[in-house]
């Protein structure tokens, strides 16, 4: 039994993957990325305590409808796999009760690579989140070093596990043709790649740091569109 | 969509109809009404005539169906003081009084052409006075004549085709024997249950024969008003060159429709003939089963194709859009035009056919708020029609609403409801489950607050013991109690209800003609049905109070109901301790358990009660507008709710309840055993918008639906909102004119709400 923290499980997500799910946000996150639409998940040793058991008795509750819709849960955060240890544990735990569920996981790929592997060779789906082409762009706009970022998107594209890359379009950060056609490039080619998801910023991302009591400057213009066009 | 039909709708929602209306000051009217004493009946017959000899044949551009109303008012046949009179002399009345909130038995009229009815009227007509005069004819007689006679029929000549196609029909379907017809004899035989017995009863079988006379004299009277205001239609259309609309109407409604075209013209000139003589919440009943035959025959013959039919039931569809804003409601939307879609004949074979996958498509294309749909589903029902339901949520439209045949037809059998009526069921306007046809019932008479019931309980049980000698079985027991109170006041007060007649409504319902009967007088089943309101707030009160004041012992029963009367001011701790105890909808037993005691005793409070008509009374779980207005009557709830903070709508979650979401708000409302309050009120759930931004969420939402029914439930509906898009509405409603919102059993234009109404859709998506 492993102890971890939480910040919400949240049933009946629709974009989490295939058939509705229960999406377990685990909490805290390496990467602060300044657009950050779920900052209450940033802090490590905020949100609940919970048991691997309690999260996967949690989830269970529902395991009748989602066999019956063909859907499964997924982890998200924070950063799940800052987690990696209670991520497998719950991915086990469920796993073991009710076989038929799907797991995905929505990560940023910041992991330790042992951590990501252990993880996503366990999962049916995975959202990888691709931000920049570059170390340049994560060091700007999320504060870290994205090696191992990188590395584990070129052990993903080799691996069997079907994955989607998300791409937050942030205005006047990334969403330009250069950045985009270089992101496309990044994740082209991989047979398991089931495509790539254009995010629009979310405006409404700002409203949550009053709350947290925290300043919102994410340093660009949140008032103009993104450009969520796909390049070819 | 044809540009013919798009032209047509976008016309529609701009009311360039309402060029043609005109008011009508009827005062005269009533006034004479009152001088001569005129008779019920009469009334009601020449207020029908009169409304339609004031109507003017209009027609707009590139339509093909016709009728429209071009006077704003109908006729008032009462005045106040006569109404307040019968009242005070101890007689209920539903509503207005009229005839209202049921479906006619549309079918047999559209297959066999109002002259029909007519020779029928003249055939009992002939024999009651022959009756009168002397002469007393068994039953076999009665029904010898009617194979063998060959009544009267004066108005031959009204006739385009000059021929007698609707008499061969007549005679046709005695012999053949409908169901209507077996039914007819058996009832006469046996009775229904839910009539058996009565004095009800007893007074019929006396059998007034002048008031049957009566009543079919200005029965057919009715008709005639009703075929002479086609006849001017049809010459206008012929004047104007309108020849396809004066061809139809050369053959319908007086004959059976020989094609779909023509069974949606007779269709759309009885329902609007019912709304002119004054009944309202008029429904469309199963239209996919009784309109099927014509598709078909149609289909076949290369008459039609896929294309023309969904053209077709496009334009049905726009009519019945084009008069509702004259459609008295609550509020505007409220206007009871429902249809019903799928589930099983009254043999029990899956009904669902390809009219009902045209009817959902053309819904889907128009994205108007009528006719509002109804979909029966059942366990066996496949996801597919699920997902083609859930196309209809995704755009917003608020409906279809789905009924569990699992669930409903069981429990209106148990009320007495014989197998292939509850078979046949639709819904009466919102969601109380009715037999179309001959169904007479009054599914929403009264209602009980529930919220009420418990402020009530708490108070009389403080005044009475001190709370240290209270247990929480005690609060539940005065609880019960104090609901079983106002169900027996109920039946109290209405235990005498008339209703007043409708002479040409019962010529299109299931043997009235035969029965020499108007059918306000009563139809085959004639209960009553109670919705119960704030049922979530209730249990959720419960919850609290068992939580508060018995567990945790924060604060005694009698500082509660203080508090309640001063919005828990001085103790933000127990409103903090209130909102945080258990809540309906989150799949917690220590507040489900509670919803099931509840839901049962509900369900059994009326068992062993009748009206004076022999009917029952059928409890549900419905609120129609009294979510607002039992808000209006009581303080503070001890589940948290402020005053003047209103309960949520029919069967769902206490606003202002943060809900883990859908699947568990499922779970809860579907551990009660929902048979028992079979009257109808959905589970009604908001669902965001976003839902549907990717193409699967279709399938996903379909999902939580037949978790549903598969769990139990008997009625669900889904509300796709989004809330910063409803309160951009309240500031611009210039911007959102299409918006339509689910708002307790209707569909309806977001920015014609009242304010109030406005804000309880507002609240239920606020946690969610």
């Amino acid at each position: 039994m492993l102890k971890g923290r939480v910040f919400e499980i949240r049933e009946f997500t629709l974009q989490d993957g295939p058939g509705p799910r229960t999406t377990v946000f685990l909490q805290g996150c390496p990467l602060r990325c300044t657009w950050c639409h779920n900052p209450e998940g940033q802090e490590f040793g905020a949100g609940r305590e919970m048991t691997d058991e309690e999260v996967a008795a949690e989830v269970l509750k529902n395991a009748d409808f989602l066999v019956m819709s063909k859907g499964g849960v997924t982890l998200s955060g924070g950063e799940p796999l800052a987690q990696a240890g209670f991520a497998v544990a719950i991915i086990d735990g469920i796993r073991a009760k009710e076989p038929r569920l799907t797991h995905a996981i929505e990560t940023s790929g910041f992991a330790p690579a042992e951590a990501y592997r252990t993880v996503v060779s366990r999962l049916d789906f995975v959202y990888q989140d691709v931000k920049f082409p570059d170390l340049d762009g994560y060091r700007r706009w999320t504060g870290v070093d994205a090696t191992p970022i990188f590395e584990n998107i070129k052990w993903l594209q080799k691996s069997r596990v079907p994955f989607v890359a998300r791409v937050p379009c942030i205005p006047g950060v990334n969403d330009s043709r250069e950045t985009k056609s270089a992101i496309a490039r990044l994740v082209d080619g991989a047979p398991n790649l089931l495509g790539v998801e254009m995010l629009p910023y979310n405006r409404l991302a700002g409203a949550k740091y009053a709350k947290l009591g925290r300043a919102y400057s994410p340093g660009f213009d949140e008032s103009r569109e993104p450009d969520v066009s796909i390049v070819v | 969509m044809t540009s013919r039909i798009k032209s047509l709708l976008e016309r529609t929602f701009d009311k360039e109809q309402a060029k043609f209306r005109r008011d009508v000051d009827w005062k005269p009217l009533l006034e004479r009404f009152v001088a001569e004493g005129t008779s019920d009946m009469a009334r009601a017959r020449i207020g029908l005539e009169e409304m339609l000899k004031a109507e003017t044949p209009a027609f707009m551009d590139g339509e093909r169906l016709a009728f429209l109303r071009t006077v704003k008012q109908i006729p008032d046949l009462h005045t106040d003081e006569e109404m307040a009179a019968r009242r005070a002399a101890g007689t209920a009345f539903g509503e207005k009084g009229v005839v209202f909130n049921l479906t006619a038995d549309f079918a047999p009229t559209i297959r066999d052409g109002l002259d029909a009815r007519l020779a029928e009227i003249d055939v009992r007509l002939a024999e009651l006075k022959g009756r009168q005069d002397g002469g007393s004819p068994s039953q076999g007689d009665c029904m010898r004549r009617q194979d063998g006679g060959s009544p009267s029929h004066g108005d031959c000549m009204r006739r385009q085709d000059g021929g007698s196609p609707s008499q061969g029909d007549c005679m046709r379907r005695q012999d053949g024997g409908s169901p209507s017809q077996g039914d007819c004899m058996r009832r006469q035989d046996g009775g229904s249950p839910s009539q058996g017995g009565s004095n009800w009863e007893s007074r019929r079988l006396a059998g007034d024969n002048a008031e049957s006379i009566e009543f079919l004299e200005n029965a057919r009277l009715s008709v005639e008003a009703v075929l002479g205001l086609v006849e001017r239609y049809r010459a206008e259309a012929e004047k104007r060159g309108l020849a396809e609309i004066a061809a139809t109407l050369a053959h319908v409604p007086m004959n059976g429709a020989r094609t779909f075209h023509e069974a949606l013209q007779t269709l759309r000139i009885l329902h609007y003939a019912m709304w002119c003589e004054g009944e309202y919440h008029c429904g469309l009943g199963r239209i996919d089963q009784y309109l099927f035959p014509y598709y078909e025959a149609d289909v076949k013959a290369g008459r039609l194709t896929e294309e023309t039919a969904l053209e077709e039931m496009e334009e049905f569809f726009i009519a019945c859009n084009r008069d509702s804003d004259l459609y008295i409601g609550v509020q505007q939307g409220d206007n009871g035009q429902s249809v019903m879609l799928g589930g099983v004949t009254r043999e029990g074979k899956p009904a669902f056919n390809d009219l009902s996958r045209l009817c959902l498509k053309a819904c889907g294309e128009l994205k108007l708020v009528d006719p509002k749909i109804n979909l029966r589903v059942d366990k066996s029902t496949p996801i597919e029609i699920y997902e083609l339901g859930t196309e209809l949520t995704a755009k917003g439209l608020g409906f279809p609403q789905y009924a569990n045949d699992d669930v409903v037809i069981p429990a209106l059998q148990r009320w007495g409801y014989e197998l292939g009526d509850a078979r046949d069921y639709s819904v009466a306007a919102c969601w109380e489950f009715l037999v179309p046809g001959c169904g007479m019932d009054i599914n929403n008479i009264d209602a009980v607050s529930f919220v009420g019931a418990l402020d009530r309980a708490l108070r009389v049980l403080t005044q009475r013991r001190r709370g240290a000698e209270l247990l929480f079985d005690d609060v539940k027991r005065e609880f019960f109690a104090e609901i079983q109170r106002r169900a027996d006041a109920l039946v109290k007060k209405y235990a005498h209800v008339e209703i007043l007649p409708g002479p040409f409504v019962s010529v299109i319902s299931t043997d009235c003609i035969k029965k020499a009967r108007d059918l306000s007088k009563g139809g085959k089943y004639n209960n009553f049905g109670i919705h119960g309101t704030g049922l979530a707030v209730a249990v959720d009160s419960l919850a609290s109070v068992r939580e508060l004041v018995f567990e945790k012992k924060l604060v005694t029963l009698e500082e509660i109901v203080k508090l309640l009367d001063t919005d828990f001011a001085g103790r933000p701790d127990v409103l903090a301790a209130a909102k945080a105890a258990p809540k309906m909808g989150n799949a917690d037993a220590r507040a489900d358990d509670l919803a099931k005691e509840l839901v049962e005793f509900w369900g059994h409070a009326f068992d062993g009660k009748r009206n004076d008509r022999g009917g029952i009374f059928r409890p549900g779980t419905g609120s129609a507008m009294y979510y607002i207005w039992h808000a209006r009557e009581v303080p503070a709830s001890a589940d948290g709710r402020l005053k003047g903070q209103p309960l949520s709508a029919n069967y769902a979650p206490s606003l202002d309840v943060p809900v883990k979401g859908p699947v568990s708000v499922v779970r809860s409302f579907t551990e009660p055993d929902l048979g028992p309050v079979c009257n109808g009120g959905p589970l009604t759930i908001e669902i965001h918008d976003s839902a549907f931004a990717m193409p699967d969420g279709v399938g996903k939402v379909a999902n939580l639906v037949k978790f549903f029914i598969e769990r139990g439930g008997h009625q669900m509906q889904i509300n796709t909102i989004n809330r910063d898009t409803l309160l951009d509405a309240q500031a611009h409603p210039e911007r959102h004119r299409h918006l339509i919102v689910r708002v307790w059993g209707w569909s309806g234009y977001f920015i014609e709400l009242d304010k109030c109404f406005q804000d309880q859709i507002i609240k239920r998506v606020e946690l969610r």
